[in-house]
């Protein structure tokens, strides 16, 4: 038998069916046992803290939802508990995406239709930004947090929008130059002004990567641990995590059930916009 | 057409103002604030000026040679003199107030010893190797057997680890000898003699208190045996140690208790002896990888396995099976979840399913197999992303190209050999480059994995390194030092990139 894993012989032909549910078959294996970890959690979660130190690895033999709702009811550092943590982090997520999305498609808009010096040092200026390894800006971050009174959630959003903003400009500009310009000089023969003719002519047409940025953008603010950590130490949904974890270090079904809790709506949000992820990351890696 | 030009520059201006300004904000003022912190000594929370000052020098060397009247504001705004104690003292600052007194300060030439200007002396200190050892691969001791453990852990030590790891660090030639009466050869081991230790140290310590004169001063009597014993004395001292205790004098003890006192004296300065014998010979040296080498580790490993493992799986995935769809999204679920919840799963499955499923619970503290459990969570978190990337890539190979192939007489390998993984390489490349960058910057993984103890399990790679150093060891300046050549270490490697990219372009 021919490799499996060779694309160029496809494993579709009709001569070979047998081989090909055979393959398909160990692949679902292979992928249960890779997401594995992640059920032993959600099975977990369903037994009490006895049950999990005795038998780990069976299914639950008493399953409750009594873990749950202890999370729930707990407090985590600061005062926080689970249900303000993932407000907060919403309202986080919110503002910073929203705000990305804005002044970056702004910004990058005009970069793109503009062939000045200018605005080419500029988009070079966020190109640089990957370069810039976040333990180095982290020590100053902080005081600037502390000199401009940041240590807020509206604070750690405007900051998001800074952070954000080299990214998306560079992916929103690449997808910019791909749209015509003949659309534009019209807007602006019928009168027009360039604030009309973006909003009204341009951002509509860039919904498709808009909705990449926006999911991706999500994922990243909703998930980030050290700016936040560093800035406001409690009160988002990762660090109510991460301090959970700090504080409650044996309650194991307390923990489990937590995980699944915060892992929740990430893993929603995935299922629901599956396809504009692998979008985003395919055209951004083809890009470099 | 002169005010088109006006009003076209305005909007430049206007678009562009909120990215750039955010950008300049967040990324650029703290990368410029960066440079400068890192040629500082500053420790990351002391005060950049003074916190008090005494009077007639704050008035002297500060106060009375500033002439601007808004700087003199300034100053007593924040520096309140209090006669109690003799001091001009600070009130709490921040904001563009903390730069403008720091710049009065040193205008007149006063040195704050907690933030001063070092020069290059980070940079220096870091490629002299004038920092923590921790940093370079470094010898160490694993120690087999600690002091305060329990005798029972010794009941038994196998005929190898006695030949290899004990008998050849016992040096004094008493050591050896007590060391070879308190073990008998058996085929099993070397096990203890239970003529010369019959009692547990629970048992030694309820013996104790059977002395009823001794009443509740016998625990400073266990204790004062216990370190004499464990300071390595001969055993012969114990009459003469027991005379000159201040315990023992203090009771008024009868013939047969002195008695029973001496023979379990004897028993508790032996055991203590020996722990203390056992406990400073009975060890493995081991090198640890240190930050540096751990770091070249990590994404080394992470690149390989992360790679090879996403371009299997692409190739697996890129067939004509049904569930495809499906089995990309499974293996990108860890992808999306936080890196924080990533390392608490894998935490559970090192600290509780693992040793149920092996009956060793020695996983994730274990320094030998700690820096190869980072690199699995790491891999399964990254799997899927590169693959998706490989995926994409896949879909790139030109499907008649193949087909002219075949018609045309080639093999399969010659066909992946000559069509398949050329026209593959650009996703390769970026994906090379992205796992390693990704890989040099894995912080939150670590840090989650081992919080506290990534240290001292030796798991720390240079961006953890840096957090701790910034953060908990207090030297934001030399830590940032650190990650200033870090960034230009990620230049290099995006250099590199870049002119790979380049020249394949220009080949196609």
């Amino acid at each position: 038998m021919s490799n499996p894993f060779n694309p160029v012989e496809p494993l579709s032909r009709p001569k070979r069916p047998l081989g090909l549910v055979l393959f398909e078959i160990v692949m679902i294996v292979l992928a249960i046992i890779f997401i594995y970890p992640t059920l032993y959690i959600l099975i977990n979660s369903f037994k009490g803290t006895q049950e999990i130190v005795i038998d780990p690895i069976g299914f639950p033999p008493h399953p409750s939802f009594n873990n749950f709702i202890s999370v729930l009811q707990r407090q985590g550092a600061g005062g926080f508990t689970f249900g303000t943590s993932l407000l907060n982090t919403f309202l986080i997520t919110v503002m910073s995406v929203s705000g990305i999305i804005l002044i970056s498609s702004m910004g990058a808009y005009i970069l793109a239709r503009s062939h000045s010096k200018t605005s080419w040092v500029l988009f070079s200026l966020f190109a640089f930004f990957t370069v810039i390894p976040f333990q180095l800006i982290m020590v100053p971050l902080v005081v600037l947090a502390t000199d401009l009174q940041f240590q807020s959630i509206v604070g750690l959003s405007l900051m998001y929008w800074g952070l954000g903003a080299p990214a998306a400009i560079f992916m929103y500009h690449g997808f910019i130059k791909s749209i015509p310009f003949s659309l534009e000089e019209s807007a602006s023969m019928d009168g027009a002004g360039q604030w009309r003719t973006f909003f009204q002519i341009v951002f509509p047409l860039l919904t498709p990567i808009t909705a990449t940025i926006t999911i991706l953008d999500i994922l990243w603010v909703w998930n980030d641990f050290l700016l936040p950590y560093i800035i406001l130490r409690a009160g988002t949904l990762v660090l109510f995590q991460f301090n959970f974890f700090g504080q409650f270090t044996q309650d194991f079904g307390a923990l489990t059930a937590s995980l699944v809790m915060s892992a929740t709506p990430v893993v929603i949000l995935y299922i629901a916009m599956q396809r504009y992820i692998i979008k985003g990351i395919s055209a951004g890696a083809v890009k470099g | 057409m002169v005010i088109n030009k006006l009003k076209s520059r305005s909007n430049f201006v206007l678009f562009l103002l909120p990215a750039v300004l955010f950008y300049f904000f967040f990324a650029i003022l703290p990368l410029l604030q960066g440079f400068w912190l890192s040629t500082t000594n500053w420790d990351g929370t002391a005060p950049w000026t003074p916190a008090q000052m005494p009077i007639a020098e704050f008035q002297q060397k500060v106060l009375d040679p500033t002439t601007d009247p808004g700087d003199k504001a300034l100053l007593l705004k924040y520096y309140v003199k209090n006669p109690a104690t003799g001091m001009y003292q600070r009130h709490d600052l921040f904001g563009l107030d903390r730069y403008r007194l720091l710049m009065i300060f040193s205008a007149r030439g006063i040195v704050n010893p907690d933030f001063k200007n070092v020069g290059l002396k980070n940079y220096v200190d870091i490629f002299t190797g004038n920092i923590d050892p921790k940093f370079f691969p470094q010898n160490y001791r694993q120690s087999r057997f600690q002091d305060g453990d329990p005798l029972d852990n010794i009941k038994t030590i196998s005929t190898q680890e006695w030949n290899q790891n004990l008998l050849p660090h016992v040096t004094k030639p008493e050591e050896l000898k007590f060391l070879e009466n308190s073990f008998q050869k058996t085929p099993k081991g070397y096990v203890l003699n239970t003529q010369l230790y019959p009692m547990s140290s629970t048992d030694l310590q309820t013996a104790l208190t059977t002395i009823p004169a001794l009443s509740n001063d016998w625990e400073q009597l266990y204790e004062n045996l216990t370190d004499a014993g464990s300071q390595l004395k001969p055993v012969s001292a114990v009459e003469a140690i027991l005379a000159a205790d201040p315990v023992v004098a203090a009771h008024r003890l009868s013939a047969p208790e002195l008695s029973k006192l001496k023979s379990l004296a004897v028993q508790v300065f032996n055991e203590a002896y020996l722990k203390s014998v056992v406990a400073s010979n009975w060890f493995v040296s081991k090198i640890r990888m240190g930050v540096l080498v751990f770091t070249i580790f990590l994404t080394f490993f992470n690149v390989l396995f992360v790679n090879i493992l996403a371009l299997l799986l692409a190739f697996a995935l890129d067939t004509q099976i049904k569930s495809r769809n499906i089995l990309r999204s499974m293996f990108f679920i860890p992808n999306v979840l936080s890196l924080i919840i990533v390392a608490f799963i894998w935490q559970l499955i090192f600290t509780q399913m693992l040793p149920k499923l092996t009956g060793y619970s020695d996983w994730i503290m274990n320094p030998d197999i700690a820096p190869w459990l980072v690199v699995i969570v790491a891999t399964w978190q990254g799997v899927g992303y590169y693959t998706i990337i490989y995926l994409a890539g896949l879909q790139n190979v030109p499907q008649d190209l193949l087909e002219v192939a075949s018609i045309d007489g080639a093999n399969n390998f010659q066909k992946f050999m000559k069509i398949t993984l050329p026209m593959l390489l650009p996703a390769i490349t970026i994906c090379l480059f992205l796992s390693t960058a990704g890989a040099l910057k894995t912080f939150d993984i670590i840090f989650a994995l081992y919080p506290s103890n990534s240290t001292a399990v030796g798991v720390d790679n240079v961006v953890v390194n840096i957090f701790y150093d910034a953060f908990r060891d207090k030297h934001a300046g030399a830590a940032t030092a650190k990650a200033v050549l870090l960034m230009a270490v990620i230049l290099l490697i995006s250099a590199v990139q870049i002119t790979l990219t380049k020249r394949k372009e220009v080949e196609l």
